[in-house]
């Protein structure tokens, strides 16, 4: 029995799905083979060596975000395993343990990217290129296949090429707005969310220590305020051209905002089901849920702890954001064109 | 012209060809772009191929009026230079390229493919965390892992091993099905 040519290499980098699918890359003969694999079917694709003009490599932020979300988890459940007892403290410091391995992971495996292949019909995107280190492995494997199909590119033939065919130059804010279709959002919304979530925060810290209906009454206040002002950001921020940090902090403010609202309907369960009397008060159970002290429980204070570190922590990374955008723009705005 | 995959900006050609990140001038999210040749080659204008000149000379089989080029590698036909479509280092026509497509002839133009050694492994397990299902799925699981024994997986390579596993553990239950109803009868 003969063996089996193999035609393809597997290349550096692979992307996995929440659930199913991955997607790997693989170095054939004469092409670069694109595989999405979505568990009991494949999907390929695939790129010549001789039609490839470039591959773009971008950095993001999701790897510091993602490290910045589970320090955060890591941190609150620790807390919750500190103030625990018994069983739950066992518990709490598995889920702790389990959070700290995946941010380990996510630290070692370095920052994240997105890696897009242009032909001359096609702009693809490679999306088991999400890390910088497998994205310039690849690429140093792939550079030597490529120029060998169609030769190497001289820096002169390259310059000649750019000042030929590139007559945007230096491209200013408005310029930026006209060319690439994309409109300019000023961040004033961010702005106005990042501050609403520091005084969420400051007012969560006052309730947890003064604990008073007044207090709970703001604190529900200001909340459904950031969840309207959190909306009205995201649709704005939409095909504009806000940085994608922010732009990821404030989607990050909704999965928070979310447990918010969940975390506070299982406490109103819990007063409800220990004083059934005020099922039908509304203002009743608001002065029940307020007379609560999370001092009193562990789960309750772990979850006062959390609000206060996270709207801290995504207030004070929005301003900075916005602060930054905003400073830029001004600035390019001064330059002369 | 290559853009910021970011704010879609034109990079600056410092960017181009550098071994590390470089800001993009509109944006400033660290970019690299890698660029070749191909960037800077023209794109060939289409053909719509020669008239015959004379009545004598060969005529395309898919347009007659037009002079045929070169002769199809895998039928034979003569094609003008419209028909003729290079692939893989051989010149083939049209319908070869859709008949060697459908039926799986041409690697290099099949896109799709479905793993039927990991459907009978999957087959073969999943229901037996269930118990019950696994009287019908194990023989299906069976039936599938004989039936696609030579078919095609996955396009790089793989070996037979998900099957072998799948024949082996539906097996498995069918003989631990055929004890179980044994039992029940001669009980």
């Amino acid at each position: 029995m003969t063996k089996k040519e193999k035609i393809y290499t597997r290349l550096p980098g692979k992307k996995k799905g929440l659930i199913i699918g991955i997607n790997t890359l693989w170095r054939g003969p004469d092409h670069l083979l694109a595989i999405d694999s979505k568990r009991f079917s494949e999907e390929y694709k695939r790129f010549y060596y001789n039609d490839i003009q470039a591959i773009i490599t971008r950095q993001t932020s999701h790897g510091k975000i993602y490290n910045l979300i589970l320090g955060a988890f890591c941190v609150c459940f620790f807390l919750f395993a500190s103030v625990s007892e018994g069983g739950g403290a066992l518990f709490f410091t598995i889920i702790t343990g389990v959070f700290f391995l995946a941010l380990f992971v996510n630290w070692i495996s370095g920052p994240t990217c997105v890696c897009h292949l242009q032909t001359a019909v096609q702009f693809e995107r490679l999306p088991s290129l999400n890390r910088l280190k497998s994205a310039h492995k690849t690429v140093k494997i792939l550079r030597p296949l490529i120029e060998k199909a169609q030769g190497s590119l001289t820096p002169e033939a390259l310059e000649a090429y750019f000042y030929k065919n590139t007559t945007e130059g230096f491209v200013t804010p408005q310029g930026r707005e006209a060319s690439f279709g994309r409109k300019h959002e000023h961040g004033n919304f961010h702005k106005a969310l990042s501050i609403l979530l520091l005084v969420y925060g400051s007012i969560t810290a006052i309730n947890m220590f003064a604990n008073h209906l007044a207090t709970g009454l703001i604190m529900s206040v200001i909340g459904m305020a950031t969840v309207a002002v959190m909306i009205i950001a995201l649709v704005r921020q939409h095909e504009s051209d806000i940085y994608n940090a922010l732009r990821l902090t404030t989607w990050a403010i909704l999965p928070f905002m979310v447990i918010e609202m969940i975390s506070g309907y299982v406490i109103a369960v819990i007063v409800v089901l220990k004083n059934p009397a005020v099922a039908n008060n509304q203002l009743e159970m608001v002065k029940a849920i307020s007379e609560m002290s999370p001092f009193d429980s562990s789960w309750h204070f772990g979850i006062y702890l959390f609000s206060i570190c996270v709207s801290f922590l995504l207030g004070i990374a929005g301003l900075i954001l916005v602060r930054r955008f905003q400073q830029e723009y001004d600035q390019l705005n001064a330059a002369p064109a | 012209m290559i853009r910021c995959t970011a704010c879609l900006g034109p990079l600056s050609l410092e960017i181009f060809n550098t071994p590390g990140l470089t800001s993009c001038p509109s944006c400033s999210v660290l970019i690299r772009a890698d660029v070749f040749p191909a960037l800077m080659r023209e794109q060939p204008a289409g053909t719509s191929g020669e008239a015959l000149a004379v009545d004598d000379e060969a005529g395309c089989f898919f347009h007659p009026d037009k002079k045929a080029v070169i002769s199809c590698a895998a039928c034979g036909r003569f094609l003008c230079s419209l028909c003729d479509v290079e692939f893989d280092g051989r010149h083939l026509c049209v319908s070869c390229i859709e008949t060697g497509k459908k039926k799986h002839k041409i690697k290099n133009l099949e896109n799709h493919r479905i793993l039927y050694d990991t459907i009978a492994l999957a087959l073969a397990i999943i229901p037996m965390l269930f118990i019950w299902p696994s009287i019908l799925t194990a023989p299906a699981a069976l039936f599938m892992a004989i039936y696609y024994w030579n078919a095609p997986t996955s396009i790089i390579p793989r070996t037979r091993i998900r099957l072998i596993a799948a024949i082996i553990l539906a097996g498995l239950q069918i003989a631990g099905w055929s004890v179980f109803f044994y039992y029940l009868a001669t009980r």
